[in-house]
């Protein structure tokens, strides 16, 4: 017995000491782009890497600032996830309740049009959607950005599964006391469903904040771009000015790691519900 | 009458301030020039701002690295700059989608200097029968030596200077001694647009990619150009190499040739201890032809048109952007406008006048509005020949087979 | 009582259709009505301005025998396998090796999941600087173990693996999560006494860990697939479907028909062609994996 749990816990420390060296492993691109971004442009070629500058200089961070609008990109960012974000919590609360609690002719057949269209993939509605908002006078804006998000069906879908777990009992004694359909999904349902609806959230917004496609398309002028469009632009810019690239991305992805330090548990969570590739 | 002067001076009070505002016309200009490039036209405009108080050019999206893309989403959205830099042979494509304007109409009815421009760099704007570009220049590949590295082998003349060779052979053997002697012998981007050098060597042995609706690239002097093109980088596989790193080994000093565009002379000549010197492409094979693009400027279409006042500060800016292209020849381009060629400040440049007389000889891709699909192809086909991962016999076939698709 | 159980009813349909509805409006506008305009365009000659030609089959006839098209197609297949089976695989091992209670664990999750939350075009631009041919880090330490410099995005035979090793890195961390939360509905008792019985770790591993996240692992692989398939930003920001076309994929070739040589229609066509591929494969994948017995 004691044998057994001899080889178990040498088992342990050894996939404990496997875990830490993936972790370490998987954060070393990271660090080395922090560490690049840090360094004078004469030193970041150098024939034995050093991953500690040996000068320390912020003038990447200068340059990358003086040349991209990345707080202009940053900020379109920032608008058009968090208004993909409200509006696919918005509607697809609505649609997932009625679905999952409504009874009303024509429902399963619509719930089926509305589960088969998850198998569209992008790519095809892409082509056509461009010319609809070209004629709509649309492109090159945020909504244009924000429109095609709120199409995507998951988020029906998940939130119709989750109301249909929970117990009735409470809607059906506010039903009783007289209170309309719409009273019950705003005041007992939506509460209810909060869990559900953090985890759409951020899965939502991860998705739209990172969408690469069709910004590259919507998109025509640099005041408009989202980070991931700017962000590919310095690449061709700039050439061989990696310190140049290495701190624009820094500076894109440090509001990101401290959402993460600060919502980790959540992000977690939110894709262990969904379980979706964007 | 005393009323009337003070309703007159009362007018002139509120139309003066309102006046210089009021005309300023804004005048969006798009370009894709980075680096040098870039520094020179941000100066250009910056220039002819101040020198035209009534118009104020903006250059917005500067550059990157689909500009292509970014300019076909926005002219197909009708929110186009007023004008726009493009290649030459980008202009075909874009011409027959109708999303450029003629320059004709304007042209006519305004003092443009029409015979003061290069003939090919004009011409080659014109497509069926509607000029729908102006150029601003012209960018031959050309071949970069360091004086350093050949006079150490003595292959430099008593002038101190190189040269060009006049046959396959001789420039094969060049590469085969300053290899043996050492050095890295020829850097060019393999990894990259070196159809370029081969369409040259094609042309100067009389074939072409496709003549109208015909392909004609599966010809014996396309073979032979190609096998030749091919021969060097397979015979020595460590100089396939990308763009960025094929001007950083000539501009370090340790390549002895450089095939590139004139646009890095600018970059070169600001390199301390580079010993280098230029001459026009090579004819290596029949008659002299060189590979080359231009800039031009164009006006693309936008939603609800474009108005008298706003096209007159396009054409006065465009105009007065080649009429200074002195400025632009600081980057390394060579002019368009014979007035800017012959003037002595160009002749005073150093190494531009040593290739400015190629204008004369360089071949664009032939006009189609499917060309750019066309030198994509060109493009893949050729770097597989050259790192030898398809023969030129299977290139050229595959090539026919493309082209073919696409020109008929 | 019949009269006020059929206004109920009404009033139930037409609450179910105002909550339904926003959502509806937006499904046919940005779904349903391009899926069919998308599909009225691949059968025409259709650029940028100018009036559309109807061509009938020709788009789809001629993508029968488009090289580009078919080597796109074999490239996106490519891409799929070189990183379907890691991504599954190493997903569910590290999920295994986190299922068990150490000290830092959280941060190690944390570690391995935050790359998923970079855009693509960081994760792009970071892995071009690692990979470059003189100066990049993977090569340095390759060089350290006595391998040749390579020019990892500039050959053809290495540059799609790079992309799928920067994808692997990319999203692993998100494949780890969901198999962790399978993993955590496995009951502790079943590993307890595969313990008792005198079962090692590789043997509890595959006697209980694989099976019982049966489903999750077929869930996973369909999406990984999916998502494989799709590939587009890392192509795009680290080759550019280069050198020689040899990373182009199925969603760039039809990005570049579209956006950079004006045939929307015919681009519109290999949109439905990969639609239909994805298709067949997710109804192939539900049929082959959901039907084996565990």
């Amino acid at each position: 017995m004691s044998a057994v749990r001899r080889k178990m816990s040498t088992g342990r420390v050894f996939g404990t000491l496997v875990m830490y060296i993936v972790g370490i492993l998987w954060v070393l691109p990271v660090l080395w782009m922090v560490s690049t971004s840090l360094k004078p442009e004469s030193m970041i070629m150098e024939a034995v890497p050093r991953w500690i500058p040996a000068v320390f200089t912020l003038s990447n961070y200068q340059g990358v600032l003086e040349r991209a609008a990345l707080f202009k990109w940053l900020l379109n960012s920032v608008i058009v996830a968090a208004a993909a974000t409200f509006g696919v919590l918005a509607i697809d609360s609505m649609a997932g309740y009625a679905f999952a609690r409504i009874s009303f002719p024509g429902r399963d057949v619509l719930f089926m049009i509305v589960v088969a269209t998850l198998m569209v993939p992008a790519q095809v509605t892409m082509i056509p959607l461009f010319f609809m908002l070209n004629e709509a006078t649309l492109l090159n804006t945020h909504l244009a950005l924000v429109l095609p998000r709120l199409g995507v069906a998951i988020g029906v879908f998940m939130l119709r599964q989750f109301f249909l777990s929970l117990p009735h009992d409470l809607e059906e004694a506010a039903a009783i006391d007289g209170a309309s359909r719409y009273r019950v999904f705003v005041q007992i349902a939506l509460p209810l469903a909060k869990p559900a609806l953090s985890a759409l959230a951020i899965v939502t917004f991860v998705w739209a904040w990172n969408d690469f496609m069709w910004p590259l398309i919507a998109i025509s002028t640099q005041d408009m771009y989202t980070l991931p469009i700017g962000l590919s632009t310095l690449a061709g810019y700039y050439g061989r000015e990696y310190g140049i690239q290495m701190a624009g991305a820094v500076i894109a992805s440090l509001p990101v790691f401290v959402v993460f330090l600060m919502f980790q548990r959540q992000f977690i969570q939110g894709i262990a519900l969904t379980g979706l590739k964007g | 009458m005393k009323r009337l002067f003070v309703v007159v001076l009362l007018l002139l009070l509120v139309a003066l301030p309102a006046q210089p505002v009021a005309a300023e016309i804004v005048v969006n200009f798009w370009n894709n020039f980075s680096g040098g490039d870039g520094e020179f036209m941000s100066a250009m405009v910056q220039n002819f701002n101040e020198t035209h108080p009534d118009i104020r050019v903006e250059v917005s999206g500067v550059t990157w690295d689909d500009y292509y893309n970014r300019l076909l989403t926005s002219i197909a959205g009708g929110i186009g700059p007023d004008v726009a830099i493009m290649h030459t042979t980008h202009v075909p494509a874009y011409a027959n989608q109708g999303m450029l304007l003629p320059f004709d109409e304007e042209l006519a009815s305004r003092n443009i200097p029409v015979d003061d421009y290069v003939e090919s760099a004009w011409t080659g704007l014109n497509y069926q029968g509607k000029q729908y570009g102006i150029p601003l220049d012209v960018h031959p590949w050309v071949l970069y030596y360091n004086k350093d590295i050949l006079g150490e082998l003595g292959l430099l003349n008593s002038a101190g200077e190189f040269d060009p060779p006049t046959s396959p052979e001789e420039f094969r053997a060049l590469i085969d001694k300053i290899d043996a002697a050492g050095h890295y012998p020829l850097s060019v981007e393999y990894v990259g647009n070196s159809w370029r050098g081969w369409y040259a060597f094609l042309k100067q042995a009389g074939g072409d990619v496709f003549v109208g609706n015909e392909v004609t690239i599966n010809s014996p002097e396309a073979l032979e150009t190609l096998t030749f093109w091919a021969s060097i980088p397979l015979a020595y596989p460590e100089l396939v190499i990308g763009y960025d790193e094929s001007v950083a080994i000539f501009a370090q000093g340790d390549a002895a040739f450089h095939f590139n565009g004139v646009w890095v002379t600018g970059y070169l000549e600001q390199i301390e201890g580079l010993n280098f010197g230029v001459v026009p492409w090579p004819t290596l094979f029949g008659s002299p032809a060189g590979w080359a693009n231009s800039h031009a400027f164009v006006i693309p279409v936008q939603r609800g048109g474009a108005d008298k006042a706003k096209m007159d500060a396009v054409l006065t800016f465009v105009d007065w952007m080649t009429e200074n292209s002195y400025m632009w020849a600081l980057a390394g381009h060579i002019p368009t406008r014979q007035s800017v060629l012959e003037s002595p400040e160009f002749k005073a440049l150093p190494y531009r006048p040593d290739y400015a007389a190629q204008a004369e000889t360089v071949v664009y891709l032939p006009q189609h509005p499917n060309v750019l699909e066309i030198e994509t192809a060109l493009n893949e086909e050729v770097q597989a020949v050259t790192a030898g991962v398809k023969t030129p016999e299977e290139a050229l076939k595959t090539l026919e087979q493309i082209i073919g698709s696409l020109v008929r | 009582m019949k009269f006020s159980g059929f206004s109920k009813r009404v009033s139930d349909a037409i609450a179910g259709y105002v909550l339904l509805l926003p959502f509806l409006i937006v499904l046919v506008v940005v779904v349903l009505y391009p899926l069919i305009q998308g599909f009225y365009m691949s059968f025409h000659n259709w650029g940028i301005f100018g009036d559309p030609v109807w061509v009938g089959l020709e788009n789809y006839r001629q993508l029968w025998t488009d090289n580009n098209f078919r080597s796109s197609l074999w490239h996106t297949v490519y891409f799929v396998l070189l990183t379907t089976p890691p991504l599954v695989i190493l997903g569910l091992l590290l999920a295994a090796g986190l299922n068990y209670p150490f000290r830092g664990r959280t941060l190690v999750r944390g570690m391995i999941f935050f790359p998923y939350l970079l855009t693509v075009s960081i994760v792009g631009i970071v892995w071009r600087w690692m990979l470059q041919r003189n100066y990049g880090l993977v090569n340095y330490y390759l060089g350290k173990m006595g391998i040749a410099p390579l020019g990892w995005l500039a050959e053809a035979r290495t540059a799609m693996p790079s992309i799928a090793l920067a994808t692997i890195w990319w999203t692993i961390g998100f494949n780890l999560v969901v198999f962790l939360a399978a993993l955590q509905d496995i009951p502790e008792e079943l590993y307890e006494a595969a313990r008792i019985d005198g079962a090692g770790p590789v043997k509890s591993f595959l006697r209980i860990t694989v099976p019982l996240v049966r489903p999750t692992t077929i869930f996973v692989v369909i999406m990984q697939v999916i998502a494989s398939f799709q590939v587009f930003g890392q192509v795009f920001v680290m080759t550019g479907g280069g050198p020689y076309g040899s990373t182009r994929t199925v969603v760039q070739y039809l990005y570049e028909q579209g956006f950079r040589y004006f045939r929307m229609g015919y681009a519109s066509a290999i949109a439905y062609v990969l639609f239909f591929i994805m298709f067949v494969l997710t109804i192939v994948q539900w049929r082959v994996m959901g039907r084996r017995e565990l």
